[in-house]
């Protein structure tokens, strides 16, 4: 049995945060996953009682009222406590933009799923993906399935990404286009390490193909 | 990322060196500039704070096509943002065949530098404090510049690198290689060395032994062919008198000469002693010699219509032989196309000779007879001539004016042959001359005389495969009139008939072989020899060359007297055996150059009936690190045959001492009571076995597996030092 249901839906989306890098990883820990969202629905709203499931069939807006990350989709269901699920998804915040096909938050678990038509923009990064995944626990989003950037341009097998501090890893079979050079990955692939660095106001990587042992432990979980 | 301005550092720092190639394996990234060059590294990482970038880990720079290679441990590149700069320590470079490494490699846009720089090639090594390459132009300057190849050495205080040729400035070439300071050096302002053809063209310097220094004539070119085959300028010799005396006559016995020391252009000193073996005949040599090497300066003026006349020429000796004074001066000029005048003067003696003064003038004139496959010569000459027992000696034994006319002429066949048979070459030479002395004076004078002579001389040769026919009469007509003897113009008459037939080549199964067959009949008897066989013999050798040994077998038969019973006609039959092997096992603590050899030899008098010799020899080398020794001896044991005993009929030494300037050979060997006498050199042996450090230069290391990009065919690899 199904019902509307109008109005706020409060749910953390705390998951929100691997996007947001300029949020301290203290304040994302600190607050519960999911727990004060507001949900506004761009048409109905419909309720199973039976399972507990609300489906906003014409999408809706999922608004963070803390950081003002917004999450915009064609179609969004979810279930408190445990889920939410969207598709053809855009999110907009500090952090940059992020369209997917698919997208589904495992609340209890604090994990993000996406796919399709994966892209990331944000500032000195505009990445596209087969696929995501993100624990907000941890705050590492991996993307995979063949990633292709255009800023700064290169292809990897795998992009790692700490949302915290903007730092990225690229690993497998890569390639890195500089536009007067392409730097390439040993056979077989390897690691480049891309550390986000603010000059002059402008940002840009240093790259190493050696990865600092800071780095490797936060990474360590995905690698 | 400023890799952009990394590229183009790399490109800059990098353009003018090595020729390898290097490759993305499954250690090692790659980046690459599309079209100009590839890096290949183990790791990397960029500074954006310090406008650095750094390669590491085991990098490798390639030009695409790999014209070019540099291998480093380490690469930074700073500055990326502005003046960009690479710095790479101890780097390996590559190009053309050379490996260049050295302390430090700084490049910019316009510059290259490496710094301690060590360069090996195919055929040469060295070291420069600084090498430097001008990116624009590809000119690489070296500063206090030190090459050695197998047989000599070339530094300087600067030198540039054009292509394949090194010009160098305040050169100093020594064949003493290794050496803080050589003992024997080429100094020149400039020398021009072709690495290709490994030559050193010096333009003027010094001869530097020592402290003496000896000007040197322009245009000196040395290379490792010529100082290889370079002769010894020593000579050493045994000179019998002539005509035989029990007297000491200056200029006998052991003579030592250093020969061809050069004083200016064209002007050689000879020095040196005779007699060396005879007490109280120990006599200085000190002669100049004067020989253009190259008058051709002087055929534009003699042959300004370029008819083919030849240059006027002149030679001339002076000086003290054998402690006495000596002349010998001659010019010749050419008088027209096929007419050539000549004027000589001589003062003086050759080594245990008469002493010989004379002025003479001579006019010979010249002509082809192509028709006839010859030629005709016609000489007149007068000349004013003494003769003394020695030069000291200022009574002549004759003296007197010689007028001579002769005429010399040559014919040849073409090769003949018949049906595709070939049936040789026929050939005469004829000679008639005739000398007329009016006046003689001197204590063997005996008047006025005329000498007449006529030569014919015939013959055939037939040369096909191995096999050497050849068939000549001599027929000499003389009244063998000269009052001055043998050693001036005397003629003596011959009647002789030679034949010989000669098949030589390889036998197959490592052996080869050599025989002869020869004949000397004298049909008619003359004043000064009878008529009979004189020759008839067959000699033999056999060879096997069986690596590492050469056995060698040598049979000799001389029949002639046992055909006619005729004074120095001898008949006897000689077979010697010998082996002798290079790379003898180490004796001492080096394997030795010399060979070691062992023989038996005897010689049969078949006049006599008796065992004439029988010996056994052996020579043995032993060598150490800077001397080699190579003793000789010999013992015969014929006499134990018949009832004697044996003797030591053969002893000798070769000393070989082992420098850094080369090796130095002295040999000295008695045989049946003769002594001999060598010296020899061979600038490329020294201690260690070689000269420079020349290596073949191998290609930059790689390994692993997988496509190259960027066009490089490499094999997949990764650089030195890597895990």
């Amino acid at each position: 049995m199904r019902s509307q249901h109008s109005g706020r839906a409060s749910l953390r989306l705390l998951l929100l945060l691997f996007l947001v890098g300029t949020l301290p990883a203290g304040t994302a820990g600190a607050e519960a996953p999911f727990a004060a969202l507001t949900v506004t629905p761009f048409g109905s709203q419909v309720y199973d009682i039976t399972t507990g499931v609300t489906t906003l069939p014409e999408g809706g807006t999922i608004t963070d009222q803390d950081t003002g990350v917004s999450l915009d989709a064609k179609r969004i269901e979810y279930r408190a406590q445990d889920y939410v699920e969207a598709w053809s998804v855009s999110l907009a915040g500090s952090f940059g933009k992020v369209a997917a096909e698919a997208l589904r938050i495992d609340l209890a678990a604090g994990l993000l799923t996406a796919s399709g038509g994966l892209h990331l923009e944000r500032d000195a990064l505009a990445v596209d993906a087969l696929n995501l995944r993100f624990d907000a626990n941890t705050q590492i989003a991996v993307f995979g399935g063949g990633v292709t950037s255009t800023e700064p341009a290169f292809t990897a097998d795998r992009v790692l990404l700490d949302v915290t501090n903007g730092d990225v890893l690229l690993e497998g079979e890569y390639v890195f286009d500089g536009g007067l050079f392409t730097m390439r990955s040993p056979e077989g692939g390897g690691m480049l390490a891309l550390k986000l660095v603010v000059q002059d106001g402008v940002a840009g990587y240093d790259a190493a193909t050696e990865v600092t042992p800071e780095m490797l432990a936060r990474f360590s979980a995905e690698l | 990322m400023k890799l952009r301005h990394l590229a183009t550092a790399l490109l800059f720092g990098c353009l003018s060196v090595a020729s390898a190639q290097c490759s993305r394996g499954p250690k090692t990234a790659e980046v690459t500039l599309p079209g100009f060059l590839a890096v290949y590294y183990q790791q990397f990482r960029s500074n954006a704070l310090e406008d650095t970038a750094e390669f590491y880990g085991g990098v490798c720079v390639t030009a695409v096509g790999g014209e070019w290679t540099v291998l480093a441990d380490h690469v930074l590149v700073g500055n990326l943002s502005t003046d960009i700069y690479l710095r790479a320590p101890e780097p390996t470079l590559y190009m053309a065949g050379w490996r260049m490494s050295g302390a430090l490699l700084v490049a910019d846009a316009q510059h290259l530098s490496l710094e301690e720089a060590k360069i090996v090639g195919p055929d040469a090594s060295g070291k420069a404090a600084l090498l430097e390459v001008d990116v624009a132009s590809g000119e690489i300057t070296l500063e206090n510049l030190l090459l050695a190849g197998a047989a000599f050495q070339v530094s300087g205080t600067l030198a540039t690198l054009q292509g394949e040729e090194l010009t160098v400035e305040g050169a100093d070439v020594t064949t003493c290689i290794g050496m803080e300071s050589a003992p024997i050096a080429l100094e020149s302002d400039v020398a021009t060395v072709a690495l290709g053809s490994r030559e050193v063209r010096l333009g003027g310097g010094v001869l530097r032994v020592g402290a003496l220094r000896i000007a040197l004539k322009e245009g000196l070119t040395l290379s490792d062919q010529t100082l290889s085959e370079l002769e010894f300028p020593v000579k050493v010799a045994t000179v019998e008198p002539s005509p035989p005396t029990t007297v000491p006559t200056p200029g006998a016995g052991l003579s030592v000469r250093v020969v061809g020391i050069p004083l200016a252009d064209d002007v050689t000193l000879e020095l040196g002693a005779t007699g060396l073996d005879v007490p109280g005949q120990l006599l200085p040599v000190a002669l100049l010699r004067v020989a253009p090497s190259d008058q051709a300066s002087n055929t534009e003026a003699t042959d300004p219509e370029g008819l083919g006349r030849e240059p006027t020429r002149a030679n001339a000796t002076f000086g003290l032989e054998a402690g006495a004074p000596f002349l010998d001066a001659n010019v010749t000029a050419p008088v027209n196309p096929w007419l050539t005048a000549s004027f000589g003067a001589r003062s003086g003696a050759a080594p245990a000779r008469r002493a010989r003064h004379e002025g003479r003038v001579g006019l010979t004139a010249s002509a082809a007879v192509p028709d006839l496959g010859g030629s005709v010569v016609g000489e007149v000459f007068a000349a004013a001539t003494a003769l003394t027992a020695n030069a000291a000696t200022a009574q002549p034994d004759v003296a007197g004016p010689r007028l001579g006319v002769s005429v010399t002429a040559k014919a040849a066949t073409p090769s003949l042959s018949a049906g595709g048979l070939p049936l040789g070459t026929l050939s005469l030479e004829s000679r008639a001359q005739v000398t007329a002395y009016p006046v003689v004076w001197g204590s063997t004078a005996a008047g006025p005389a005329t000498q007449w002579g006529v030569r014919l001389a015939p013959s055939w040769r037939l040369r096909t495969g191995p096999v050497t026919a050849a068939l000549g009469y001599d027929a000499r007509f003389t009244n063998s009139a000269s009052p001055f003897g043998s050693s001036v113009d005397g003629l003596t008459p011959l009647q002789r008939a030679t034949g010989s037939l000669v098949v030589e080549g390889p036998m197959g199964g490592g052996f080869s072989g050599r025989l002869e067959l020869s004949a000397a009949y004298d049909p008619f008897a003359t004043p000064v020899a009878v008529a009979g066989v004189k020759v008839l013999r067959a000699d033999g050798r056999l060879e096997l060359d069986a690596q590492p040994w050469t056995v060698t077998v040598k049979a000799a038969l001389e029949t002639a007297g046992l055909v006619n019973a005729l004074p120095n006609v001898r008949a006897f039959a000689d077979l010697d055996v010998s082996a002798r092997r290079f790379g003898w096992p180490v004796v001492a603590t080096h394997v030795p150059h010399g060979s070691f050899e062992f023989g038996v030899g005897g010689v049969y008098d078949l006049l006599g009936g008796e065992l004439e010799r029988l010996s056994a020899r052996m020579a043995v080398p032993v060598a150490f690190e800077n001397l080699e020794l190579r003793p000789f001896v010999a013992v015969d044991f014929a006499r134990a045959l018949q009832g004697g005993s044996a003797y030591l009929s053969g002893y000798g030494l070769d000393l070989t001492f082992i420098t850094c300037c080369g090796s130095f050979t002295l040999g000295a060997l008695n045989d049946y009571g003769k002594w001999g006498v060598s010296v020899s050199v061979d600038l490329e042996r020294r201690p260690g076995g070689g000269g420079g450090e020349a290596a073949p230069t191998s290609l930059a290391p790689v390994e692993g597996g997988g496509a190259a990009g960027e066009g490089n065919e490499a094999e997949p690899g990764i650089m030195p030092g890597t895990p």
